[in-house]
C-alpha cells in the first residue's frame, strides 16, 4: 500500500484547543511542510475561563508566547492551588496547593514525618508546611526563586479568560497562515479506517491527510465514523451536565474554588474582571432550569450555557489519520484543571510522535497506551475527591481500612489501599501528578494512613522537630513579607 | 512491629540485605543471617551499574575505603564486541549522546545528516564512550552543564570482598551471623507462614520475617513455599558459565574503565577488570556447544594467565512467579536470574531491598504490601529481560546455530514493538521507571546496527548546515573533555588503590 504523505492537517474545534494545536504544529514544524486549517462550528462549549496546571504553562513558551504578553492579554491571575470547600468530609474547606510540602529527608518523603507526628499528637496540619498554601490564603504572591530557598518550593499556574485567549490565538493563527473555515460537521467519510474527507453543513467538502479533533465532544460524528468506542465512567461519576456562567463580581483569588454540594460540583475561576462558574450536576437529580435559576440569582451573571457531557474516555485517541485530543478523547469533572491538562499532554505526546505519512500504526499504538494510562491515573485522582465526598455523606467512621472500595477501578483500589496502609504511593507509569502532590492530596483530604515508613524511626526526631518548626515559622514570616497578589501582578505586568 | 528478621544466605544478596536492614530499620529489630561455609556462594557478580552508588551512599559507606577494600575499579559501561556482526564493537556507556536541542533528542539531529556526509559515529558524541575507548577516567559527579562531567559511573569489584566488607559492616551494626546449614524449615500449618529454621547443629532459629538469599536453590521461596519459576530460557538461552580469574599481562597494563562482553559462537565472554586481576567467564548455552567446548573457548580468549581453577555455573534464566509470599521474601538468585550481560543482578537485589524497606510488613502482613512489591519487581525483571533480549535478537549473525536461533526467535511483543517503532521513527519507547532509559536503549539499538529510517520531523526547521556545525562543536567538546581526563590507572592510584597492579613489585602471575 502506498502511504500518503501528510501535507494537509485539518483541525476541528471552536475553542482555544483547536487554535493551540494549530499554533504548536505551525511553530514546531517546517512551515513549508504542510498546510494547517481549522474548521470551526462556532458554538460555545467551553468554560469562560481556563484554569491551568503548572505543567501546562510551558506549552505557551513552545509557541513563543511569553508569560507577560500572555497575562496582559487574557485578564490573567496567578494561581497557587485549589480550594475545595466541603470536600474534607467535615464541612471544612481543604486547600490543595502546588509545590512541595516540607523538605527532603534521607530516602523517606516528607509525608512520613507528618504521619508520624499525627499518630503521636492526634492532629497535624499538612499545609502548615506549604508556602504556596499559606501564601494563597493570605492572597500573597511572588514567583518561585533561588534554588534551595523557601521560595523555590513554590509552584504556580494561571487563570485566564478563554475568550481573550481565543482572540489572541486567532490573531496568531492568522499571522501564521492558518486557514479558518466556518461550518459544522455534517458527515465524515472514511475508507480503510482512514478519513477521506469531511462534509460540512453547507455541503463544503473538507479534504486533508490528517484530521485532529478538538471539538471537545467525546461522542461525535468522527467517533461514529471511525468506530471508536467510548468507555463511560458514569458508574463512578454521576454528573452528566454542565452549566456555565460568567459574572463580573470578585475574582482576585489566587486559587480555583471547587465547592461540592449534595448533588453538584461548582467550580469558580477568578479573572481580573470577574469570575467564571461551571456547575456540574446530574440531570437525574437537578433540572437545567433549577441550576440556571440559581446562577441567575446572581444579578451580574451573563447568559447561562448548559450542555450534556460524558465522563470517560474513548478506547483510543489516535486511529489511522484521525486523532482526538482533550475532551474529544476524554473528559473529567473540573476538579484539577484536568481537561486542559489532558489536552496538553495528548498534544505533547503527538508532537513527539508526529507521523510523516498516514501509515501510523506504531506511533498511534504508543500514544494510545500512554495516554490511556495518563487518563486513568487522573481519573483515580478525581475518584479520591469523590471518595472523600462519599465519606462525608455516609458520615462514616474514621476507620479508613473499613471503606468498601469494591465498586472502584482496580488501580484506584490498589493505590488507595497502599497509601492508607502505610503512607506509600503505589507506582504507576504516566502519573498525572508528582508523588509529593499526590501524597499531599490524600493528607489534605484527611485520608491519614495508620502507619509510616519504618525508616522514619531511625531519624532523630528532636532534630526533625526543630528543623520543621523552623520551617513553619519561616513560612509564616515569608508570607508576611510577600507582596499582595494584585499589587505584584500589576507591577510585574507593567515592568 | 516485626521484630525478628532471619536472612538465609550470605552471598552478595544476603549481606546487602542485612546491611540495608540494619542501617534503615528501627534499632529494636533483630537481624540474624545464616550462612554456611560448606555451601559455596556464586560470587562472580563483579560488574555493576550506576544505581549501586545510591545503595552505598544510603548505607553511609565511604567510597574510597570500599573501593580499596574490594579492589574496585570504575566502570563507564560495557564494550560489546562481535554482537551485530563479527568484527563490530560498540560501547553501552553510562551517559548521553550529545545534547538535546529544543527538547529534541540529539540522535535525531545526527540521523538527519546524510549518511555520506557523516564524519562521526554517534558514539563519538558520548563522553563515557569515548573515554572508554581511550581508557580514561576522571572521578567526577554528574554535572549537566559541563560536557566533561556528563556521565555516570559504576564499579567493578571482587564480589567475595564486597560480601566480606558488607558482612563486617553489618555485624558492626548489630546483625548476628550464624554459621550452619539449614536442614529443616518449619511452617505454621494453619496459615503456611514460616515459623523457624533448624540448623545442622540442632539450633532452632525462629523469626517473623524470612528473607531467602539462598541462591539458585530458593530454599524457602521454592523448596518450602513451592513458588514456581517462570522459565525465560526460550528468550535468554544461555544456561552455563565457566568463570575464572586471570592475571594482567604486565604491571603497567592499562586497566579499562569498562567491562568487555565479547560474543562467541554460542554466547559471550566477559572480562571484568579489577585493580589486581580480571574476572573472566564464558556464558553459553549447552544446547549449542558442550561444556568442554565452553571451557576451551574461555581459556583461548583470556588475555593473561588463569590464576585459579575455572568453575562451572549452571543456571536457568527466569524469575519466580512472585518474590514475596506470606512472610518470605526472595532476594537475589533465589528470586530469579536473567543473565550477566548487562550486570543487572546486583541492581535487582538493590531494587528488591529498597522496595522491601518501603513496603516493610508489620505483624498483620497486609497483602497490599506484598502485592505492590511483587507488581514492581515483576516490572523490573521484565524491563531488564526485554533489554537483554534486544542484544541477542537484533543481530545479523548467521555464522552459528546459536545466533540463528537468537536472530529468528519470537520475542515478547514489547521488544518487537520497541524495535519496530525505533526503526521507523527513531523514537525510543520506554517507561519512566525503567532501569534502562533512552540513552541506554540508543547505545544498544545503534550498536546492534538498527538505524532508523526516519528522524523527528521537527528537525526539518533547522538548516542542515546549522546542524552540521552544531554537531562539529559537540564532537570537539566531547573529544576535548576526554583528552583532559587522566588515564583510569592514574585515577585508581590516586583515589582508591587497593592491591593495584602497578603498586606491586611484580605483576602477580
Ligand atoms: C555466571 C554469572 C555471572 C554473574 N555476573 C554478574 C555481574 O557481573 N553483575 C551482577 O550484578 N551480577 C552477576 N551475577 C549475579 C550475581 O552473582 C548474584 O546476583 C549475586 O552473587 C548474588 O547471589 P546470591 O547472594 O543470591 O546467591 P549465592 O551467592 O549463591 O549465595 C547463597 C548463599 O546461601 C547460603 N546457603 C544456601 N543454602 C544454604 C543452606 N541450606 N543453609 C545455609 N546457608 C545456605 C550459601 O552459603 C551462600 O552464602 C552473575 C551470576 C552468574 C551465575
Amino acid at each position: 500500500m502506498d502511504n500518503k504523505k501528510i501535507r494537509q492537517i485539518v483541525i476541528f474545534g471552536d475553542g482555544v484547543e483547536a487554535q493551540l494545536a494549530a499554533l504548536v504544529i505551525k511553530s514546531q514544524f517546517d512551515e513549508e511542510s504542510f498546510a494547517v486549517s481549522i474548521v470551526s462550528g462556532g458554538s460555545q462549549n467551553s468554560s469562560y475561563a481556563l484554569s491551568l496546571q503548572p505543567e501546562s504553562i510551558s506549552i505557551f513558551n513552545l509557541i513563543g508566547l511569553d508569560e507577560k504578553t500572555l497575562m496582559r492579554n487574557v485578564k490573567s491571575n496567578f494561581k497557587f492551588g485549589t480550594l475545595f470547600e466541603n470536600l474534607d468530609g467535615k464541612g471544612k474547606s481543604c486547600f490543595q496547593p502546588f509545590g512541595t510540602h516540607g523538605g527532603p529527608m534521607d530516602l523517606v518523603s516528607f509525608q512520613h514525618f507528618a504521619i508520624k507526628k499525627r499518630i503521636e499528637q492526634g492532629s497535624f496540619d499538612y499545609n502548615d508546611y506549604s508556602l504556596a498554601a499559606k501564601a494563597a490564603l493570605a492572597n500573597k504572591f511572588v514567583h518561585p526563586q533561588n534554588p534551595g530557598s523557601l521560595l523555590s518550593t513554590l509552584s504556580y499556574s494561571l487563570h485566564l479568560s478563554a475568550e481573550d485567549l481565543e482572540a489572541l490565538f486567532a490573531h496568531r493563527c492568522r499571522a501564521l497562515g492558518v486557514n479558518v473555515i466556518q461550518g459544522a460537521v455534517k458527515e465524515v467519510n472514511t475508507s480503510n479506517d482512514r478519513i477521506t474527507n469531511v462534509v460540512l453543513d453547507d455541503l463544503t467538502q473538507v479534504n486533508g491527510d490528517f484530521f485532529i479533533d478538538c471539538t471537545n465532544q467525546i461522542a461525535n460524528p468522527f467517533a461514529e465514523a471511525m468506530e471508536i468506542k467510548i468507555k463511560s465512567w458514569s458508574e463512578w461519576f454521576e454528573n452528566d451536565r454542565v452549566a456555565r456562567v460568567f459574572s463580573s463580581n470578585e475574582g482576585e483569588e489566587l486559587f480555583t474554588r471547587v465547592k461540592a454540594d449534595s448533588n453538584k460540583i461548582v467550580r469558580q475561576i477568578g479573572l481580573a474582571d470577574g469570575s467564571a462558574q461551571d456547575v456540574y450536576y446530574s440531570s437525574r437529580v437537578t433540572s437545567a432550569e433549577e441550576v440556571a435559576r440559581e446562577l441567575k440569582s446572581d444579578s451580574l451573571a451573563k447568559d447561562v450555557v448548559d450542555e450534556q457531557f460524558i465522563i470517560g474516555t474513548r478506547e483510543v485517541a489516535w486511529k489511522g489519520n484521525y486523532l482526538a485530543l482533550g475532551r474529544a478523547f476524554g473528559q473529567y469533572e473540573p476538579l484539577n484543571a484536568s481537561n486542559f491538562h489532558g489536552f496538553i499532554v495528548g498534544l505533547q505526546k503527538f508532537i513527539a510522535l508526529f507521523p510523516r505519512t498516514d501509515d501510523c500504526e506504531l506511533e498511534s499504538f504508543e500514544l494510545n497506551r500512554k495516554l490511556n494510562l495518563w487518563y486513568e491515573n487522573m481519573r483515580d485522582i478525581n475518584l479520591l475527591y469523590h471518595l472523600s465526598l462519599e465519606q462525608k455523606a455516609g458520615n462514616s467512621s474514621n476507620n479508613l481500612s473499613a471503606i468498601n472500595l469494591e465498586k472502584y477501578p482496580q488501580s484506584f483500589q490498589h493505590k488507595f489501599k497502599t497509601f492508607i496502609d502505610s503512607g506509600q504511593l503505589a507506582y504507576y507509569e504516566e502519573e498525572a501528578f508528582s508523588e509529593p502532590f499526590r501524597s499531599s492530596l490524600y493528607l489534605n483530604l484527611q485520608f491519614w494512613p495508620s502507619a509510616y515508613d519504618p525508616r522514619m524511626d531511625r531519624f532523630d526526631m528532636s532534630q526533625m522537630n526543630t528543623r520543621f518548626d523552623e520551617m513553619k515559622s519561616a513560612i509564616n514570616s515569608t508570607v508576611a513579607q510577600m507582596p499582595n497578589h494584585l499589587q505584584y501582578r500589576s507591577q510585574y505586568l507593567d515592568s | 512491629m516485626i521484630k525478628n528478621i532471619v536472612i538465609v544466605g550470605g552471598g552478595t544478596a544476603g549481606w546487602m540485605t542485612a546491611s540495608a536492614l540494619a542501617r534503615h530499620l528501627p534499632e529494636a529489630c533483630d537481624i540474624t543471617l545464616v550462612e554456611s561455609e560448606q555451601i559455596a556462594k556464586v560470587g562472580v557478580g563483579e560488574a555493576t551499574i550506576p544505581v549501586i552508588r545510591q545503595f552505598n551512599a544510603a548505607l553511609g559507606i565511604d567510597e574510597k575505603e570500599f573501593m580499596s577494600r574490594t579492589n574496585a575499579t570504575f566502570k563507564l559501561g560495557i564494550r560489546f564486541e562481535n554482537w551485530a556482526r563479527k568484527g563490530d564493537a560498540y560501547n553501552h556507556a553510562f551517559g548521553f549522546f550529545g545534547r538535546p536541542i529544543n527538547d529534541i533528542s540529539f540522535h535525531h539531529f545526527w540521523l538527519s545528516i546524510n549518511q555520506s556526509e557523516k564524519d562521526a559515529w554517534i558514539h563519538d558524541f558520548n563522553v563515557p564512550s569515548v573515554a572508554s575507548d581511550l581508557n580514561r577516567y576522571a572521578h567526577r559527579q554528574y554535572n549537566d552543564e559541563q560536557m566533561g562531567s556528563r556521565y555516570f559511573y559504576a564499579f567493578q569489584f571482587d564480589a567475595h570482598l564486597y560480601a566480606d566488607y558488607l558482612s563486617e559492616w553489618a555485624q558492626q551494626k548489630g546483625v548476628t551471623r550464624k554459621e550452619g546449614i539449614v536442614n529443616e524449615v518449619s511452617t505454621n500449618p494453619e496459615n503456611g507462614f514460616i515459623t523457624g529454621l533448624t540448623l545442622d547443629n540442632g539450633e532452632v532459629i525462629s523469626g517473623d520475617l524470612f528473607i531467602d538469599c539462598s541462591g539458585f536453590r530458593g530454599l524457602l521461596i521454592n523448596q518450602t513455599l513451592g513458588i514456581d519459576f517462570l522459565d525465560w530460557s526460550h528468550w535468554l538461552p544461555c544456561n552455563r558459565a565457566w568463570a575464572v580469574s586471570s592475571a594482567y599481562p604486565s604491571r603497567d597494563a592499562e586497566i579499562p574503565p569498562y567491562t568487555r562482553a565479547k560474543a562467541l559462537t554460542a554466547g559471550w565472554q566477559w572480562r571484568i577488570p579489577l585493580q589486581n586481576r580480571t574476572g573472566d567467564g564464558n556464558v553459553f548455552s549447552n544446547n549449542f556447544i558442550s561444556e568442554d567446548e565452553g571451557l576451551s573457548q574461555l581459556l583461548e580468549n583470556i588475555e593473561g594467565d588463569a590464576i585459579n581453577e575455572p568453575r562451572l555455573l549452571k543456571f536457568t534464566t527466569g524469575k519466580r512467579d512472585k518474590l514475596w509470599h506470606k512472610n518470605c521474601v526472595a532476594i537475589g538468585l533465589s528470586g530469579g536470574f536473567l543473565e550477566p550481560l548487562e550486570s543487572t543482578s546486583i541492581a535487582l537485589i538493590q531494587g528488591a531491598i529498597m522496595l522491601l524497606l518501603k513496603h516493610f510488613p508489620d505483624n498483620n502482613f497486609d497483602p497490599i504490601r506484598e502485592q505492590e512489591f511483587n507488581r514492581r519487581m515483576t516490572q523490573k525483571y521484565e524491563e531488564s529481560r526485554d533489554f537483554l533480549i534486544l542484544h541477542y535478537h537484533a543481530t545479523e549473525r548467521d555464522d552459528t546455530e546459536f545466533w540463528n536461533y537468537c536472530r529468528t526467535m519470537s520475542v515478547p511483543d514489547e521488544v518487537k514493538f520497541r524495535i519496530e517503532l525505533f526503526k521507523k521513527t527513531g523514537f525510543v519507547s520506554h517507561n519512566q521507571s525503567d532501569l534502562f532509559i533512552e540513552h541506554n536503549w540508543l547505545a544498544v539499538l545503534f550498536g546492534q546496527r538498527i538505524i532508523p529510517e526516519n528522524y523527528d520531523p521537527r528537525i526539518e526547521r533547522f538548516a542542515s548546515q546549522e546542524i552540521k556545525e552544531l554537531l562539529q562543536v559537540m564532537k570537539q567538546e566531547t573529544r576535548d573533555a576526554v583528552t583532559a581526563m587522566p588515564i583510569h590507572n592514574e585515577t585508581l592510584k590516586n583515589y582508591c588503590a587497593g592491591d593495584l597492579i602497578s603498586n606491586f613489585e611484580q605483576a602477580k602471575r
